[in-house]
């Protein structure tokens, strides 16, 4: 007998596998911050490269998804970030920086990526915006022959021509589309129905729409007509195109509360002019990106909140007189916010040079024939000619999607599948999966320590890494959310040593796993669950 | 080689020269040094060990359990509320039979709040199956560390080797440092029987049924008392090679004694100049020196005990409600060999008092014109 | 103090302030010793030691193992390398009466009350080789210096090795400063 209480044999018999009621699995699920992305990016993978200083891997992930990293780096509202996990411990992941970091390494090392050459499949885009040169982009890369028509000189859309160049510089979005219009066919100044028409597009295979939205919504006021008052759309586009618009001084009222009028408001402040935004609700109502309130608020622009204009008149002085009316909020409407309601007797004046409306946008379809959208937003094919009826797909803001720079890319993406599938004969399926989100929940915190963050080296936001080492270790942060990255933890903590690491990953030997759960429980992000079924 | 060097050094070499594999400690004044001089060691290579950094005592010594379990040479320091700390560990260590070493730098229990010695603190720790001893100078530390470990591994039980905070730990003095070839005479690589092995896996320590538990416990008594032969022998053995000696008790002047002090660590150092001055003035005063507790040498003092000496305790710890821990023990084997002697109890040098030679020399005066009242505890210099 | 080759136990206590190097030049005088063949041992006042405030270290040396281990309450020797701790009650209750004493002050001190000592400029040795700063200034290998001076039992040449030991930069600089303070230092009667 043994001095002490030790098995004199093996213990190899011991099949403690023959215990268990419940079975661990290493299942990977969905990051929030790649399930928030519009346009279906694998951000924890690119930041996982990042980690290991991998950007040249990480552009090209990035780019799977996303043809324009260096521009969704600036223009982005990144809800990744709003739902990253990290927030519930010091910080979410600054996606923001470190997809523009990624986008403008490729700026500078990747001039002209490999095409396969053309096959004899065609395709016409009628739109150069995000959304029809994502499509452009990923179609072309299948070796299929893209040909995109816009009504502008030059290519980019809202890009280019809504997005003022504070936001998102032109010399960036110029190099950008240079890569992404690569072995691309691009034909300027042509505006289907009166520079080309149905009878130019029968020769392709398929045609996809992506005309975006620019018919700015009315105010159904008196007034609304005169010249000075103008689409804030429009004005950014002669902003974007030519850098005109003069407002030295100029009294200048912007109506709306979206993304639009805030860019519409802070571009006018920088042609020189006094800016007041007036919008009919309250901040919280605001449809705008909290970023883009947030800038705006920076700036000296005045804001009136709960004011609507009534009429506009232009007075002896040649200045528009325009009367006001406050609101106040009433109950939901259909968009679940606060109808705002005029309060009686609440009227006032003021007198202004110029008035930009920003209320919303809707997609013009007037040149496509019958073209329209039905009520709940499906594009209506109905009475779309027949010969192309069976080969046209529709994307980006003309559908009722929200209408951001991502959306765009992610709707352009899906079309390309779509189109692709086709081409084949074949429709595209999509996972019926119901994707499960690894939430606060699945994060086992003690695996992390918080960072000082304010010690380390701070940057405006509009403004990029300043080296590797800074994004790598911004990188180092992220918890890869649901997806094992190979610690180990459950290999190392296994009373019964039975997780047994292979070439790709963890096999579970249920001979002797006991089901005891501590595998699960020390898995710090959630891809190892006790719920695996035998 | 000589060298003049500090007691926590000459534990730290020792470490060393026993070629230690495995060493987790938690630095805690005094014992401190210990800690540093081991992590520059295996930091610079000099000793190939692993150094495994810990938040606490008590991960130190369970880091050493699971360490010993797989068949390595283990160590730690600590002192005071440290090795309280560890205290549940200790039990497993020994029930477990792991000869895992331990140095102790006494230093007295808070509260209140101190740094400095006494023994209360191991002394404490005497129902915990650690085997335990106490050094008085620099050579023996750096001796007996080497000696528990080939002691500690023969007789599967963990070891503790302890020495006064400051009065020790940081003295300087010259230190005959072994060459390693020979200490790798002494002590061959550990060779364990039962080791955990993911290859071989076995069962430690597991859950055991009433109807083996007390064979376990008994089995551990066993080797306690076996515990001295073993000892014996490795001092044997350490003797030919280096030529230093040590045995459980040493007895000084005790032959012809009238009073005789008996006394462990830096107490029984200054009382040993304490009494060879006193012999110079004529006072037959004579030392027993207690090197180990654990296993208590009973037969070692009974051989020394005459009961036509009178003795004197000297304690430097206390078990609050009875006094003395040493006299306590003392009293238990008398009284269980039907041996009639009585002794005199004083505690002294509580929390890093100091024991000087008038402390002693008033001890030994008292313990010889001692009259027969034996009940009181004599507190060494008490203020009023 | 007369040289023997044949002291008895000796106790030597060294007086300084923390970061002056006492506890250093305690160990490094233990270590001379031991290389003259003597049984030495050194400790340093336990306990927690702070920059400024007054720090003792011990030093026992005999022709035979020390046993003692209590504190030194009665030196044989007192090292100061702070002169201004002669003022304080510490240093008199320290020393034996007819203690030889060694000091780090230029001139005389009036508060010796004539007792006679040696002494040396130990601050201003240690600046002129860059000893520490102006303002502290790392006066314990000058002391170490005078005290072989004082002493007459060490060989200079076993102080400078145990030095070379024991400091852990500036070696030169160290021992420069032990041979001039050796030579510099006189006993004012």
């Amino acid at each position: 007998m043994p001095e002490m209480a030790v098995s004199e044999s093996s213990m190899d018999w011991n099949k403690t596998g023959s215990w268990r009621s419940s079975t661990p699995l290493h299942k990977n699920i969905t990051p929030p911050c790649n399930f928030n992305c519009p346009a279906g990016e694998n951000i924890r993978g690119y930041i996982d490269l990042l980690k290991d200083k991998k950007t040249k891997e990480a552009f090209e992930l990035l780019t799977e998804a996303n043809p324009f990293p260096a521009v969704c780096g600036r223009v982005c509202y990144h809800p990744c970030q709003a739902s990253c996990n990290r927030s519930s411990l010091d910080r979410e992941i600054n996606v923001r920086k470190l997809e523009r970091f990624i986008g403008d390494w490729g700026m500078e090392n990747v001039n002209k990526q490999a095409l396969p050459p053309t096959a004899s499949k065609k395709i016409a885009i009628i739109g150069a915006g995000p959304a029809g040169l994502s499509a452009a982009f990923y179609l072309r890369k299948q070796g299929i022959a893209v040909t995109v028509y816009d009504e502008n000189s030059m290519p980019g859309g809202i890009l280019r021509y809504g997005i003022p160049s504070y936001r998102l510089e032109k010399d960036v979005l110029a190099k950008e589309l240079d890569r992404v219009l690569h072995g691309i066919e691009f034909k300027s100044n042509m505006r289907f129905g009166s520079d080309f028409d149905i009878s130019d597009l029968l020769g392709f295979d398929a045609v996809f729409l992506a005309t975006g939205a620019h018919l700015s919504k009315t105010m159904n006021i008196d007034g609304e007509n005169i010249p000075e008052v103008e689409s804030g759309l429009n004005f950014l586009k002669t902003a974007n195109s030519n850098g005109s618009g003069n407002l030295k001084g100029k009294e200048v009222i912007v109506v709306g509360g979206g993304n639009t009028a805030c860019d519409t408001a802070r571009s006018a402040y920088r042609f020189g002019a006094k800016v007041t935004l007036v919008y009919r609700r309250t901040e919280a109502q605001m449809p705008a990106f909290a970023e883009e309130i947030e800038q705006l608020k920076k700036e000296p622009i005045k804001i009136e909140f709960l004011t609507a204009p009534k009429n506009i008149r232009k007075t002896d002085g040649g200045k528009l007189g325009v009367t006001f009316i406050k609101m106040k909020l009433g109950l939901p409407d259909s968009s679940g916010r606060s109808r705002p309601v005029p309060i009686a007797d609440s009227d006032f004046e003021m007198s202004v040079d110029k008035i930009f409306t920003a209320i919303g946008e809707d997609p013009d379809l007037s040149f496509f024939g019958n073209a329209r959208i039905k009520t709940g937003g499906e594009f209506d094919f109905s009475d779309i000619d027949e010969r192309l009826k069976a080969r046209l797909f529709v994307g980006g803001d003309i559908l009722p999607n929200p209408r951001t720079v991502p959306h765009a890319v992610g709707s352009g993406r899906l079309a390309s599948e779509k189109i692709a599938a086709f081409l084949k004969g074949e429709v595209l399926t999509q996972s019926e999966d119901i994707e499960v989100i690894a939430g606060p929940g699945d994060i086992n915190f003690d695996y992390f320590s918080m960072i000082n963050l304010t010690k380390r080296g701070s940057h405006p936001a509009e403004s990029g890494f300043a080296n590797m080492d800074e994004a790598s270790s911004e990188a180092a942060r992220c918890f890869s959310c649901g997806v094992c990255d190979h610690c180990d933890n459950c290999h190392n903590f296994c009373p019964d040593m039975a997780v047994i690491k292979t070439s790709n990953g963890y096999h579970v030997n249920l001979e002797y796993c006991k089901g005891c759960g501590i595998c699960a429980r020390e898995c710090p992000r959630g891809s190892l669950k006790m719920d695996g079924t035998e | 080689m000589k060298r003049v060097i500090s007691g926590n050094e000459a534990a730290s070499l020792a470490v060393k020269l026993s070629r230690v594999q495995v060493i987790s400690a938690y630095p805690i004044t005094p014992q401190t040094t210990i800690a540093e001089k081991l992590s520059e060691l295996c930091g610079s290579g000099e000793l190939d060990a692993k150094f495994v950094k810990v938040e606490s005592e008590h991960s130190a010594m369970a880091t050493l359990i699971g360490a010993s379990s797989t068949g390595v040479r283990t160590f730690t320091a600590t002192s005071a509320q440290g090795l309280a700390l560890m205290h549940e560990l200790l039990f497993w260590a020994s029930g477990a039979r792991l000869p895992i070493v331990l140095v102790d730098v006494n230093r007295a229990m808070a509260a209140p709040w101190t740094i400095w010695c006494d023994q209360t603190d191991s002394l404490a720790q005497r129902d915990t199956g650690f085997l335990q001893f106490y050094c008085w100078s620099n050579q023996e530390i750096l001796d007996s560390v080497i000696c528990a470990f080939k002691i500690a591994e023969k007789l599967l039980l963990p070891c503790m080797v302890c020495y006064d905070g400051f009065y020790i730990s940081h003295t300087h003095e010259a230190v005959e440092i072994p060459e390693q070839s020979d200490v790798d005479k002494f002590l061959p690589p550990r060779d364990a029987e039962y080791r955990l092995d993911t290859k071989d896996p076995r069962t430690f320590s597991g859950g055991t049924l009433p109807a083996n538990f007390m064979e376990i416990r008994y089995k551990l008594q066993k080797a306690f008392e076996k515990a001295p032969d073993v000892i014996n022998t490795t001092y044997g053995e350490f003797d030919k090679l280096f030529g230093r000696s040590y045995s459980a008790v040493e007895p000084y002047y005790t032959d012809d004694a009238e009073a005789v002090l008996l006394a462990s660590g830096s107490a029984a150092s200054t009382a040993f100049h304490a009494i060879r001055k006193m012999r110079q003035s004529g006072i037959k005063a004579g030392l027993l020196r207690l090197r180990q507790f654990r296993p208590f040498p009973e037969k070692e003092l009974l051989s020394y005990l005459k009961p036509n000496i009178k003795y004197g305790v000297l304690d430097r710890d206390l078990s609050p409600g009875t006094g003395g821990v040493i006299a306590q023990e003392i009293r238990a084997i008398l009284n269980r060999n039907n041996v009639r002697i009585d002794i005199n109890e004083f505690i002294a040098g509580l929390g890093g008092r100091d024991i000087t030679v008038d402390n002693v020399t008033e001890i030994l005066l008292k313990v010889r014109d001692d009259k027969g009242d034996k009940l009181q505890i004599n507190w060494v210099g008490l203020k009023n | 103090m007369a040289g023997t080759n044949s002291p008895g136990l000796k106790e030597i206590t060294v007086f300084g302030r923390g970061g002056q190097g006492a506890v250093i030049a305690a160990e490094a005088l233990a270590d001379a010793y031991f290389r003259e063949g003597y049984h030495v041992q050194s400790f340093p006042s336990f306990g927690v030691e702070r920059r400024g405030a007054p720090v003792t270290a011990f030093l026992r040396i005999d022709n035979e193992f020390i046993f003692l281990r209590s504190m030194i309450y009665n030196a044989d020797i007192g090292l100061v390398l702070s002169p201004d701790i002669v003022k304080g009650p510490l240093f008199r209750q320290s020393l034996k009466d007819n203690a030889a004493i060694v000091i780090n002050s230029p001139a005389r001190l009036p508060e010796l009350d004539g007792r006679s000592a040696w002494y040396v400029d130990a601050t201003g040795i240690a600046v002129s080789h860059g000893l520490g700063s102006k303002a502290q200034p790392l006066v314990n290998t000058a002391m170490l210096g005078a005290f072989a001076k004082a002493a007459g039992n060490l060989k200079l040449e076993n102080l400078l090795r145990a030095v070379e030991e024991s400091v852990p930069h500036k070696v030169e600089n160290n021992l420069r400063a032990v041979n001039e303070a050796y030579e510099s230092t006189v006993s004012l009667g």
